[in-house]
């Protein structure tokens, strides 16, 4: 299984990933100390100076059913660099809200991109069917990363923002993850740069 | 065919750019209006070249008089500033800010530093010392004229941390540390007027001319980089578009939006191009009415705001009017619409609605034409979406307000209606100098010359703002059959006030919440003339709160405790003081709870859903605008 196993990214930065934890309290704070205030904002749609209590409690509240996150870890540092996670909507069983935050350092290397492909295999086993996700409307890194996965509607805009809907594809990402669950089996795996797909790729769906 | 849009005869030529290429859309309007320009390339030389003009240049209030200053002695002082910033040591390129209200001395700094071949950074007069600082400090300004006292303590505050600033001048009175403007002049006395024409002969085109700053979504405001040519091509867009240079009417520009603005500005480089007369307001809101009646310009741009009140003024107290005065005034706006319709269709209005409107124009319409001191000929609405109401009752009344739509990034108007070819209820269409189209996402996409040359020190945003060489404008639209746009929404999370002041509310929202009572601050004010906040109290703090002043420690009932609003409003005024007037936050509620999922307001992973927010609790938000 890929959880678990050390991964290199294309640029050869050797991270880990695996779930989330109740235990994980103090990574999150020293995480979001980390992250921008620009990061903070496309992650809460609104500033956000401090995480409450009530928040951190919440955001590791994680039952692996109704809220999995997948967490990557520095193999270096073993500190976090990124989390994607899927809480589902109380009134709609099939499908639950997506929200993906990564390090500003770690932008753009491949990292969201894996975390999202991981969780969205964990959300198909747990009967999540689809994914919805509010964001900035100019969030153009996050659409392109959903984009990825496959077909996104927008379901609704307002201003600012934009919240979209997409099918998990049943095997649509399999032949990438397999892929990725083969060669993190030799604790190999290269995730290429978000950067890499052909520009042609991210324009084909609305 | 060359691109050169200055020449005339080429404005034809942009013909030549492809209207009928899938989606993309330029416009078909054009006129005769660049007769009487300079057709200048750079704006230094349409400085120097405007002292052939044979008129008033400016206008303006003094000890209570209107006085005028000629072409001649505008380009005379304009030349003796740029001297003396050539003896002061500023070198052509350095930046020179300028940070005053909207008055003659703005026009005249903004025109010696251009002459002098420097880059002008102008700054809001009602900024903070610390936005002024941001300005002073990321421009790398070596000089910053001020226009009094209050603006001059500003810069006294954080001067030391402005290392590159080394001039002070301030328009009238000096202080210790600074110049006065006539000392500069003086200073400039033995520099020889012709290394004012190869300053400005060195400029080209493509240099820079200004950075203009704008808010981001978070942090510091961006600033933009507009060339000469982006300013020379988009005042000669305008002037051909909007056909300024009609002979029949003089051209005479009432001016009050701050010259910070590329809005203001441009009207001051497009009246100046063309010889018109700017008249420069008294710099006192509640004189604005007054100051427009009796400077009775032909020409006039504004925000909605100012449209808004006026409207407001002139429709007020009609419906406590008895019935007949009622009526008679909906009856006179009745004809005028009907008139203007006919009129629109190209048709004759016949002898019944001739008689009626005349009478209906003596009894009704010129009243309101009249508020405007009844010579307006061509009247501008920008920088804010404003409402068809408004619009349909000046049109009635014999006033066409024209709406543009533009923004910074395009050095002004990107498109216009005009009274030949408009269309309410859309901005019009793409001027002559842009290209549009609408990206697969809705958001409208332009190319043109009048495309800014991205932001000053910032790679990023420039890529974001400029991918794949089309300006991404963050407004959402549609393009008709027609080449009409229309603004459907808007991609960047930001609020334009009816003033047209565009506030990312991002940053005083953070300082709101980065206060020990508060936990979450929503700012609104899209469309309003203020901004005013929802604030939550911090659940975790608020027993802490009540103990200090003896309430419940309850947030329900310490929301509505007087004790409580006035320790909030202290927190508020504080933060207040860290930003300019038009982004405090005017008024406040304070919600009797936290924002919750349960409640609709937060998403399952924790996001503040602030349409909801707005929609929910809109009566809030409307009781806090009177």
């Amino acid at each position: 299984m890929i959880l678990g196993a050390p991964i290199v990214l294309s640029d050869g930065a050797r991270i880990r990933v695996r779930q989330g934890h109740h235990s994980d309290r103090d990574l999150l704070l020293r995480g979001f100390e980390r992250l921008s205030p620009e990061s903070r904002y496309r992650r809460f749609l609104v500033p956000m100076p401090e995480l409450s209590d009530e928040a951190v409690r919440y955001l590791t509240e994680i039952d692996h059913h109704d809220h999995e996150a997948i967490v990557a870890l520095d193999e270096d540092t073993g500190e976090g660099i990124g989390v994607a996670r899927y809480v589902r909507h109380p009134d709609r069983r099939d499908a639950a809200e997506l929200a993906v935050t990564v390090i500003d350092d770690w932008q753009g290397r491949g990292v969201g991109t894996l975390l999202v492909e991981v969780l969205s295999a964990r959300a198909r086993e747990e009967g999540v069917s689809n994914f919805t996700a509010l964001m900035l409307a100019h969030n153009d890194e996050m659409m392109s990363m959903l984009r990825h996965l496959g077909p996104a509607r927008i379901v609704d805009q307002e201003v600012g923002t934009v919240e979209i809907e997409m099918p998990i594809p049943k095997v649509g990402l399999a032949p990438a993850l397999k892929k990725l669950l083969r060669i993190a089996a030799r604790h190999d795996v290269v995730v290429p740069p978000d950067g890499r797909r052909p520009a042609s790729a991210d324009r084909s769906t609305p | 065919m060359s691109k050169d849009p200055i020449n005339p005869t080429v404005v034809t030529g942009r013909a030549s750019v492809p209207t009928s290429s899938a989606g993309v859309h330029s416009s078909p309007l054009r006129h005769s209006g660049l007769e009487r320009s300079t057709g200048a390339q750079t704006l230094g030389a349409m400085f120097l070249r405007a002292g052939r003009h044979n008129r008033a240049a400016l206008r303006y209030k003094e000890n209570g008089h209107w006085r005028e200053t000629s072409y001649r002695e505008f380009v005379r002082s304009a030349r003796a500033t740029a001297r003396g910033l050539i003896a002061v040591g500023l070198e052509p390129g350095e930046r020179v800010c300028i940070l005053s209200d909207t008055r003659p001395e703005w026009t005249i700094a903004d025109a010696g530093s251009l002459c002098a071949g420097a880059v002008v950074a102008p700054i809001y007069h009602t900024n903070s010392p610390e936005e002024c600082e941001y300005v002073l400090r990321h421009s790398e300004a070596r000089v910053v004229f001020c226009e009094d006292e209050s603006q001059l303590a500003k810069i006294e505050q954080v001067r030391d941390r402005c290392p590159d600033l080394q001039h002070v001048i301030a328009f009238r009175d000096a202080g210790a540390g600074t110049l006065s403007a006539q000392q500069l002049i003086e200073l400039g006395r033995d520099i020889p007027g012709d290394q004012v024409d190869a300053r400005v002969a060195g400029v080209r085109p493509e240099s820079l001319a200004s950075l203009v700053y704008t808010s981001g979504t978070t942090g510091p405001p961006k600033a933009c980089m507009l060339t000469h040519r982006n300013w020379m091509t988009q005042a000669h867009m305008i002037e051909e578009c909007l056909d300024l240079g009609r002979h029949s009417v003089p051209i005479e520009f009432f001016l009050f939006l701050p010259l910070a603005h590329v809005f203001g500005r441009i009207t001051q480089m497009c009246t100046l191009d063309l010889g018109g007369t700017l008249i420069y307001w008294t710099r006192d809101p509640a004189r604005l009415l007054d100051d427009i009646r009796e400077a009775r310009p032909t020409y006039f741009t504004s925000v909605p705001r100012v449209w808004e009140k006026i409207y407001t003024a002139a429709t007020r107290g009609i419906a406590d009017q008895p019935w007949p005065k009622r009526a008679l005034f909906n009856w006179s706006l009745g004809v005028g619409r009907r008139l203007r319709d006919r009129e629109r269709d190209g048709a004759a209005p016949g002898r019944l609605l001739s008689a009626e409107h005349r009478l209906a124009d003596r009894l009704v319409h010129r009243k309101v034409r009249d508020l405007f001191g009844g010579r307006v000929e061509l009247a501008v609405t920008s920088a804010a979406p404003i409402a068809r109401e408004v619009l349909e009752f000046f049109d009635a009344c014999g006033i066409v307000v024209l709406e543009v739509w533009g923004m910074t990034e395009m050095c002004g108007a990107g498109t216009l209606n005009t009274d030949t070819d408009m269309k309410m209820g859309t901005v019009g269409k793409p001027g002559s100098a842009l290209e549009m189209r609408v990206g697969d996402d809705g958001e409208l996409l332009a190319r043109g010359p009048i495309v800014f040359a991205g932001y000053f020190k910032n790679e990023e945003a420039t890529r974001e703002t400029l991918p794949e060489g089309w300006l991404a404008t963050g407004d959402l639209g549609a393009i008709d059959a027609e080449g009409f746009v229309t603004i459907t929404g808007r991609k960047k999370d930001i609020i334009i006030t009816s003033s047209g002041k565009n506030i990312a509310p991002a940053n005083i929202e953070n300082a709101l919440k980065e206060t020990r009572w508060i936990s979450e601050a929503l700012v609104y004010g899209d469309k309003r003339p203020y901004l005013v906040a929802l604030l939550t109290l911090d659940s975790e703090e608020a027993p802490k709160l009540a103990e200090q002043l003896g309430t419940q420690p309850d947030v329900r009932a310490m929301a509505s405790d007087d004790r409580v609003r006035v320790e909030i409003q202290k927190t508020v005024d504080a933060v207040n003081t860290r930003f300019a007037r038009i982004e405090q936050i005017k008024r406040f509620a304070i919600l009797d709870r936290e924002m919750s999922q349960q409640h609709g307001e937060l998403t399952p992973t924790l996001k503040v859903k602030r349409a909801f927010v707005y929609a929910r609790f809109k009566d809030v938000f409307d009781s806090l605008y009177d």
